[in-house]
């Protein structure tokens, strides 16, 4: 999910309920006693001190009831304390707080629940005996690519239900896993599928392997928002709720080691972001809107980058596993005001406006990471806002840019970076003057790209373009000249040919196949659930369609097949979801009460190399055959079954007509 | 072909029932005044004026002489068809939520609502041949424990009544010593409507929880059951196929919150043994509140909470329409 | 005697004089009625001619307008059934069809860019089903493979 933004509308969402009812027990026993472990080891001269720094460093939590250190019959500290807290809350926060903090050069503390080293404690105790207890293999996270129909699966929401299913095209889909109240919030997947992301007020676990067995838990307290890396070795959770740290600052943001279930560090969120709980403490109707992911992985979860907007702008770049900040220092950007990751080179894009002062234009930077080396730089001028948009390759970056063309009215244009040739030149596409641009969407894998554009109040338009193949002297010529600004639709302008312009009420978004080639148009959330299937080759429409109030479409990862759906946690009418094929056939639709949520499960990379992909397409034909005379079988089996329970049920019906025929004779003749 | 719209109700229609020939549509609402219309041209025969309060059900004899209504207005009234007179008025203590000629025409019953500390009651009236000689002697009142009726009617040659109920509950009485026969709760939610098949063997039953069921009458077993996701407020029988059709919509109440486009009011035609949807009929502007099938099974009428009663009179490709699975010449001719 | 004859002869000649006059003022004044009403008459068949002319004129100009239009629809018709103007002699060949042959042409036409479409649909969701079929059947040992690992 490369969604630049997140929009959390809390005022839709009501947890309350679902926390009132469903929440998770504490555990019981110790809950008050934290275990500190990871200190020094000193003699009994030193003891009192060591307790004193120790419990000096939950000051700012407060409610320290006991601190015990266990001392070994030699009179030295075995590097661990007992801290007990007047409440449980106490002691959790001390958990996060105190996780992690590096006490000094050579030690680094770690915290746990008293109950929960209890519970590695008996664990410990049953692995000490290895002939009985048999080697118990880690669930293979990756069987469910194995499939032999080569079907793929979707998680569901519906009321208190979770359950995760494989697709049968139109026919019923068949159960994978289901539990009630698996999650408190929402469920998400990992980016390569391999997880199932639940929310619980404790934290987010993870879940995975064929069983959907427990894999791993990340304790943070009320955690709303995650973000894996691309690789699904880290996660980064928010939550509003702040950790206090021992420097009392109040940290939001954690950063995971997913294998190990390790914190590698966490944040404090600046500026705006902190507001976010007060004001969802305003009461219903306060809306939160947070930047998400506020931290970037690059491509190859390398680095994490968050940036600090404005006059002390900066970019801060950290290096994982260790987390530290790349060169020990940020990237000081004046007055930045966004940036993205390329999605397959460590290349940074941001820009930054005008000041209001002084004679300097806005500018589009392009750097590269780690060498901090600018590959490329435009200069804009009268720029109101820039949006970046990536193609998924890498190969070109679209600037969408709003100028301001009086005080009051806006104009548009494209500055499309073609970065795989030299120097990097810019493609400059023009709007017509009275078009406001709304959104741009990149073919994933491909050299086209549709925009949506709103002229006046009410008329929306759709433009695809497709990106000349060669960036050629000439055009890139022509979008010199054309950069004083023309008034009239650029229909060839630079390296980007208009391919159609399609005039659409109710269309908000246009989402691409996986595959490319097929983009459909559809209007969700506040519009009305108009859904259009457009092959992109041809420019033709394949089917137009409707789901009524939808509130999301989603493709799944093969491009086979189209999901929209209707969120209870949105719209209360006909929850429920439509299936379609790539070409937009409706397959089945379900109505389900209180239906929240539906998401295809993603798949990795294929393992295959280029060579044999190509050898697969080239081969069509013959298992095309092959697998031509399956799916006949499959139909006609269907169908023959359909059949039989049809003849079955009229044959009945006729017995019971009879028999009701015979009573009535009867009863006629009496 | 285009439907009839007769549009004489003001406010929105309750029941509406065919006479046994067909040529006569009886129409009941909460406008006080129920109406008699030509089936065939939809022209208004005329109406019946004397109510004080919504008329919630009406029936009409076999030989269609005499029309018997139920009102909120505490009253139960009788007219002559031909005249639209009154010729008699049971006053109650509530409102009459179900009215129902038993076979023969000789006896009636209708049903009082439960409301202000009374339960509701079924009570058996004999029908004299001459109304003069009508008087206000009940053969027998059955008092309902339990949850409220919303629909009653008479059973195979009167020996039961049926009553439907507001929790979902369909309860079968012996009308001859007032005894609760059998009881089965078929429906999650308040039933809005019963209709028999024509021999009475089975019969349709509707209900707010989204569904209809067509029910075994001797034993009360749901045989088959067609969901919606509306709460389905009538369900008819065809006489002449074996269809079944659904009518209902959301409770008038949401109607006014949700645009009209996403909304549902139309009449869903279902396979009344493979239970598949087979087509729609869309037209009203409000919800479906009471659906009959034409005698013959060539028509079939809507009356919606919009004040509209449509008569449909269906396309020949309805009658040509079969499944392969289907055979015709199994089925007793009744 | 005489006189007295005379005299009535007299007047019987004024009389006969007079009814002559009086016939003749008569046949005068019908004649000019039958004028009148004979030039009423003519200027009303008058009339009604103008008007029907007037109305052949719009009815013809109707028909031109029509006919006009018929073309324009049958060329474009015709342009789009014989495609991007590679078939010349079959565009000419049907602009000299009557309307009703190019409407079942229309129709024809219709139902076979109807036919294509659902051709090219099925193709496209085939093409994508056993190709990914195809690969994830070469995947899976890899994804085995993964597991050991």
């Amino acid at each position: 999910m490369p969604s630049s933004e997140l929009e959390i509308d809390e005022s839709q969402i009501d947890f309350s309920d679902i926390y009132a009812k469903y929440s998770v027990p504490e555990p019981a026993g110790f809950e008050c006693i934290v275990v500190v472990d990871g200190a020094p080891m000193v003699g009994a001269d030193k003891e009192q001190k060591l307790i004193d720094k120790i419990k000096s460093l939950f000051k700012n939590i407060g409610g320290v009831k006991d601190a015990v250190m266990p001392m070994d019959e030699g009179g030295k500290s075995k590097g661990y304390l007992f801290i007990e807290f007047e409440t449980p809350a106490q002691a959790k926060a001390a958990i996060s707080a105190i996780d992690n903090y590096k006490f000094d050069k050579n030690h680094t503390l770690s915290g746990n629940a008293f109950d929960d080293i209890e519970g590695f404690a008996n664990v410990t105790e049953t692995y000490v005996a290895p002939p009985t207890e048999p080697y118990v293999e880690k669930p293979h996270l990756r069987s469910w690519l194995k499939d032999e129909y080569a079907r793929d699966q979707w998680v569901v929401m519906k009321g208190d239900d979770t359950g995760i299913y494989w697709n049968n095209k139109g026919e019923m889909p068949d159960l994978v896993h289901s539990r009630p109240k698996w999650s408190d919030m929402y469920v998400s997947w990992s980016p390569k599928g391999s997880y199932l992301t639940t929310f619980h007020k404790q934290g987010v676990v993870l879940w995975g392997g064929p069983e959907f067995e427990k894999i791993v838990r990340f304790a943070h307290v009320n955690v709303k928002l995650i973000d894996f890396s691309p690789d699904e070795k880290y996660l980064v959770t928010w939550s509003h709720e702040p950790i206090l740290m021992p420097n009392g600052e109040h940290h939001h943001v954690i950063v995971w080691d997913i294998l190990s279930g390790r914190q590698l560090r966490s944040f404090p969120v600046a500026g705006a972001a902190m507001k976010a709980p007060e004001s969802k403490e305003k009461g219903p109707g306060a809306t939160v809107k947070i930047d998400w992911p506020m931290f970037k992985w690059s491509h190859d979860s390398k680095y994490i980058a968050r940036m600090t907007p404005g006059a002390e702008g900066a970019i801060s770049v950290y290096e994982t596993p260790g987390m530290g900040l790349l060169d020990k220092k940020s990237i000081k950007i004046e007055n930045l005001k966004s940036f993205e990751w390329s999605p397959t080179e460590n290349i940074l894009s941001y820009w930054t406006p005008e000041p209001e002062v002084g004679n300097i234009p806005a500018r589009v930077t392009l750097i590269k990471l780690p060498s901090r080396e600018i590959v490329r730089t435009k200069n804009l001028f009268n720029v109101v806002n820039v949006n970046f948009h990536w193609q998924s390759n890498g190969k070109y970056l679209l600037a969408r840019v709003e100028k301001a063309a009086t005080k009051i009215s806006r104009t548009h244009n494209l500055e499309i970076f073609r970065m795989r040739e030299k120097d990097i030149p810019v493609d400059v596409v023009e709007l017509k003057g009275t078009e406001n641009l709304t959104n741009a969407f990149w073919e994933p894998n491909g050299d086209r790209f549709a925009l949506i554009a709103l002229e006046g109040t009410v008329k929306i338009n759709v433009h695809f373009y497709e990106m000349n193949s060669a960036g050629s002297v000439v055009a890139t010529a022509a979008s010199k000249k054309k950069e004083g600004g023309s008034a009239a639709v650029a229909a060839n302008v630079g390296g980007a040919k208009l391919l159609k312009s399609l005039e659409r009420k109710g269309i908000n978004q246009v989402i691409w196949s996986p595959k490319g080639r097929i983009a459909v148009l559809a209007g969700v959330r506040a519009f009305q659930g108009d859904i259009e299937f457009w092959d992109a080759d041809d420019m033709t429409m394949l089917a137009a369609g409707e789901h009524y109030t939808c509130t999301d479409v989603e493709w799944d990862p093969t491009g086979r097949y189209l999901v929209s759906s209707v969120s209870w946690w949105r719209v209360q009418q006909d929850p429920g979801f439509i299936l379609w094929s790539c070409v937009g056939t409706q397959l089945t639709k379900q109505s389900v009460p209180q239906f929240k949520q539906i998401l295809w499960r993603p798949r990795p990379a294929t393992p295959l190399t280029l060579e044999e992909q190509k050898a697969i397409k080239k081969n069509f034909k013959e298992y095309s055959k092959e697998f031509d005379v399956v799916d006949a079988k499959e139909t006609s089996k269907i169908d023959k079954a359909v059949l039989e329970k049809r003849r079955a049920l009229w044959n009945d019906w006729v017995s019971y007509r009879r028999r009701c025929y015979e009573d009535w004779t009867r009863e006629a003749e009496l | 072909m285009r439907p009839i719209l007769l549009h004489g109700h003001l406010r929105s229609l309750t029941r509406i029932r065919y006479n046994s020939d067909g040529d006569l549509l009886f129409s009941a609402s909460k406008d006080n005044k129920p109406c008699v219309w030509y089936s065939a041209n939809g022209e208004r025969l005329g109406t019946f004026n004397g109510h004080n309060g919504a008329v919630w059900d009406l029936d009409v004899t076999h030989n269609s002489r005499y029309l018997m209504t139920g009102s909120a207005d505490n009253t139960c009234k009788m007219w002559e068809v031909e005249t639209g007179k009154c010729v008699y008025t049971w006053e109650t203590r509530t409102a009459v939520r179900a009215v129902s000629f038993a076979l023969g025409d000789e006896k009636a019953l209708f049903v009082t609502d439960a409301t202000m500390g009374q339960q509701s009651t079924i009570h058996i009236v004999p029908i004299e041949a001459d109304p003069e000689d009508q008087t206000s002697d009940v053969l027998r009142t059955i008092v309902v424990t339990g949850a409220k009726v919303t629909v009653a009617v008479w059973g195979n040659l009167n020996r039961t009544i049926v009553t439907g109920h507001e929790d979902g509950t369909i309860t079968e009485w012996n009308p001859d010593t007032g005894a609760k026969v059998k009881s089965s709760k078929n429906h999650e939610k308040a039933i809005t409507d019963i209709q028999f098949s024509a021999d009475k063997s089975h019969f349709m039953s509707s209900s707010k929880d989204h569904t209809a069921h067509l029910t075994d009458s001797k034993t009360l077993k749901v045989m088959k059951s067609f969901v919606t996701e509306r709460p389905v407020n009538s369900a008819c029988l065809s006489p002449l196929r074996p269809h079944v059709v659904l009518g209902g919509g959301q409770d008038a109440m949401d109607v006014t919150t949700t645009s009209l486009k996403g909304n549902k009011f139309e009449s869903r035609f279902y396979h009344a043994v493979f239970e598949d949807e087979i087509g729609r009929v869309k037209g009203h502007f409000g919800p479906i509140n009471t659906l009959a099938f034409h005698p013959s099974g060539r028509s079939f009428s809507s009356g919606g909470e919009d004040g509209f009663i449509r008569v449909h009179h269906l396309d020949e490709d309805y009658f040509e329409f079969k499944y392969d699975e289907e055979n015709f010449d199994d089925l007793p001719q009744l | 005697e005489e006189r007295r004859l005379a005299s009535e002869r007299v007047i019987l000649i004024e009389k006969r004089r007079e009814i002559k006059e009086y016939e003749a003022a008569k046949k005068i004044r019908e004649d000019e009625i039958k004028r009148i009403e004979q030039a009423r008459k003519e200027a009303e068949a008058e009339k009604v001619r103008m008007e029907e002319e007037v109305r052949r004129r719009e009815m013809e100009k109707i028909a031109q307008i029509r006919a006009e239009r018929e073309r324009e629809e049958a060329m474009k018709l015709a342009e789009r059934i014989a495609g991007d103007g590679k078939n010349k002699n079959i565009k000419d060949e049907l602009m000299n069809l009557d309307t009703k042959t190019l409407m079942d042409k229309q129709l024809e036409l219709l139902e076979q860019e109807k036919r294509d479409l659902a051709n090219k649909m099925r193709q496209i969701s085939k093409r994508l089903d056993h190709t990914e079929r195809a690969m994830r059947r070469a995947e899976s040992p890899k994804w085995e493979a993964d597991h050991v690992e």
